[in-house]
């Protein structure tokens, strides 16, 4: 670097002085005029808006400060014409007005005692903080204490009306009193729905099991159809009971044909709520009996009954999970999955059907492959901690994972802390909204690198420039610096990396 | 009352701050006054002079920043956040206008003199400025801004990294093509 430059970069040569020569134009006398005419209408303005207390206030406004010495400090060759200043104090002035419930929110706590700094959350100089202390008290002067004596007025006995406190109590109060009339007072009904099943367990205690299906889908319909006519639900504890009849009243094959085609599938479905509702079974393959007609009860029940009760559902998940290892937690999508997967499989089991094991399999293969698909899409909204708590240790994801290729192609949430390590890499051609969704989270205002094999061409300084845009306010950086990236990647390529994060 | 007074000693920082925190009119007149005339003169020299230009600018970066405050952090120095809401609306303009920005780079190997500007070039310039102001307005923008930040608003090359968004040594580059190319115009008409 020669020297000369080094001088003209300090300010010290001819050419710099030459520079700072150039005419300065000081403010003219109308410019004064305009600033102080629009400061005082300004201030007039917000005294208006305000209350009319506080006398004094509004002889402390804006253009007694023009002492102008620093103005004149700025060498200037184009003077900011008068029209601009009123335009710019009458926006002030609106926007002062439309952000008065935060200043008087903030000027009342400094009144009450409370730190300056606290109430802006940064810290701030002995100055500024002087300054809020002495508009504290105008400010709570002309509140006319309407949220004091408004919210005594609604209140009660410590309360407010719409206190959520008070909501809290109502639903405990709600709670305690229908468990008190459920205890007192049991539904006839569903007495009967417990008649029904104890006789339903009296005879399988001393039946023959020479006609499974018949002796036990009998009771368990007739169960079913008492569940169907009861509106209300039941205390837990008798739902219990009604899981274990039900289980009880199962035919011993279909139970067994049942635990041999979900057990692999239940194997990854140990759901910690087996009871609870299902969505409706798929329609079955090749227009085959209906899962509903197919069990028999519950084709007798009300068509929008028609549907699995979901305790059947919950004792068949049982029995499968009783051969299951216990302590393998599944994912929830493969507890669904095995829930509707069953259905065809029960389907063809319980109607006699003599269907070949290739049906079997691609009639319970179908709909897992349709709804693994679904979870698959499901799953890719998913956080990372819930993906990889519901991968069990030591067990393959094959189903959601394998039907969703996309979630590889676009890094989910969970891989932005390693792709904060290592970048993003996108194209021009991607979009930048799009990119600005994956990239991690920093600071705002600092500094990201960019590589890229040109980085000077104009196409990538509108893209990154798109792309800062799309990027929230609180993560936006500073600028992108654009390194040349020696791997021979395409024009087009680039890699985004953020600035190291501050936590390790 | 003395508001107004206590004001002026107060930083730039925490007067934004008083404006993110809805205390508008006083704090933000207080920047205005402070900043509007050299935020001004740098919109002034990128628009090559156009002065109305400069002005739809500068209202709508004071409109911008009283708009957007919660976008400030009060670590970073409130004038490069200034400059920069003005650089950005500047960019803007001159994408929407369909400006070439091959157009104003300058991809010439500057040939840096060694030596300081002549005395008598300096005194025949100093006769007659407006040559001087002319050659700056004949600058590329990229070059003619950092001029203009550097020798106008008076910023150090970090802050005018900062408020341009280029690295040190881009903002470096740029000054030392500026002035190869201003001591060539001026030696030239001298």
């Amino acid at each position: 670097m020669s020297q000369a430059f080094d001088r003209f970069l300090r300010g010290e040569d001819r050419l710099a002085r030459l520079l700072c020569a150039l005419p300065a134009h000081t403010p003219s006398a109308e410019f004064e005029a305009a600033f102080a005419r629009a400061a005082r209408a300004a201030q007039a303005q917000r005294d208006a808006i305000r209350t009319e207390t506080a006398p004094g206030q509004a002889a402390a406004s804006g253009p007694a400060t023009l002492d102008g010495t620093r103005l004149d400090a700025i060498p200037s060759a184009f003077e900011p014409p008068a029209s601009l200043e009123t335009s710019f104090l009458k926006m002030a002035a609106s926007i002062e007005s439309a952000q008065a419930p935060r200043r008087d929110a903030i000027l009342n706590g400094i009144a009450h005692g409370d730190s300056p700094q606290a109430m802006l959350g940064a810290a701030i100089a002995p100055g500024t903080e002087e300054w809020l202390r002495a508009q504290a008290p105008a400010a709570a002067q002309t509140q006319p204490g309407a949220p004091s004596s408004a919210a005594r007025k609604r209140t009660f006995l410590g309360f407010r009306w719409f206190d959520l406190r008070l909501a809290a109590v109502a639903c405990v109060l709600a709670v305690i009193g229908i468990q008190l009339a459920l205890m007192h007072d049991p539904d006839p009904q569903q007495l009967a729905v417990q008649e029904v099943f104890e006789k339903a367990v009296a005879p399988r205690d001393s039946s023959n099991e020479a006609d499974p299906a018949r002796d036990g889908r009998g009771p368990l319909a007739d169960a079913q159809l008492a569940l169907a006519q009861t509106d209300t639900g039941m205390p837990q504890g008798r739902q219990d009971r009604l899981a274990a009849a039900e289980r009880a009243a199962a035919p011993a094959p279909l139970k067994k044909s049942q635990a041999s085609a979900t057990a692999p599938q239940a194997l990854r479905a140990d759901g910690p709520k087996p009871a609870s509702p299902s969505p409706p079974p798929p329609a079955p393959p090749g227009g085959k009996t209906a899962p509903a007609e197919a069990i028999g009860a519950p084709a007798r029940l009300p068509a929008g009954n028609a549907a699995m009760p979901p305790t059947l559902a919950g004792s068949m998940a049982d029995e499968a999970r009783a051969d299951a290892p216990r302590a393998q937690p599944a994912p929830p999508a493969a507890a669904r999955i095995a829930v509707q997967a069953g259905r065809p499989q029960e389907t063809l089991a319980a109607s006699g059907f003599p269907g070949s094991r290739k049906e079997e399999a691609s009639a319970r293969e179908r709909p897992v492959g349709q709804i693994a698909a679904q979870e698959a899409k499901q799953l890719a909204r998913a956080t990372p901690a819930e993906q990889s708590a519901a991968t069990p240790p030591g067990m393959a994801r094959p189903t959601t994972l394998a039907a969703a290729p996309s979630m590889a192609a676009h890094p989910a949430p969970a891989s932005r802390q390693q792709a904060s390590d290592t970048g993003i890499s996108a194209t021009l051609a991607d979009d930048p909204a799009r990119i600005a969704i994956l990239l991690p989270a920093r600071p705002a205002g600092a500094l990201w690198t960019v590589f890229s094999s040109q980085p000077r061409q104009p196409e990538l300084d509108r893209w990154l420039e798109a792309l800062r845009q799309h990027m929230p306010a609180s993560s936006r950086p500073a600028r992108f610096e654009l390194i040349r990236d020696e791997g021979g990647s395409g024009a087009e390529r680039l890699r985004i990396v953020p600035p190291p994060s501050e936590t390790p | 009352m003395e508001t107004a007074a206590e004001l002026a000693a107060l930083p730039d920082e925490d007067l934004m701050l008083l404006v993110a925190n809805g205390l508008v009119e006083k704090p933000a007149t207080e920047l205005f006054r402070r900043h509007n005339r050299a935020l001004f003169n740098f919109i002034a020299w990128q628009c090559q002079g156009n002065t109305a230009q400069a002005e739809d600018i500068a209202q709508r970066t004071w409109e911008k920043l009283m708009t957007r405050c919660a976008d400030y952090r009060p670590q970073a120095a409130f004038r490069t956040f200034l400059f920069q809401i003005a650089r950005n609306l500047w960019l803007d303009l001159r994408r929407s206008a369909a400006e070439s920005r091959h157009a104003e780079l300058d991809e010439t190997r500057p040939e840096t003199p060694s030596e300081d500007l002549a005395p008598e070039a300096e005194l025949a310039l100093r006769q007659n400025l407006d040559q001087v102001r002319q050659a700056l307005l004949a600058l590329p923008a990229n070059q003619r801004e950092v001029v203009v930040l550097r020798f106008f608003s008076e910023m150090s090359l970090e802050e005018i990294a900062h408020t341009v968004g280029e690295g040190f040594e881009t903002v470096k580059s740029r000054l030392r093509y500026a002035f190869a190319r201003l001591r060539r115009e001026l030696e030239a008409r001298a």
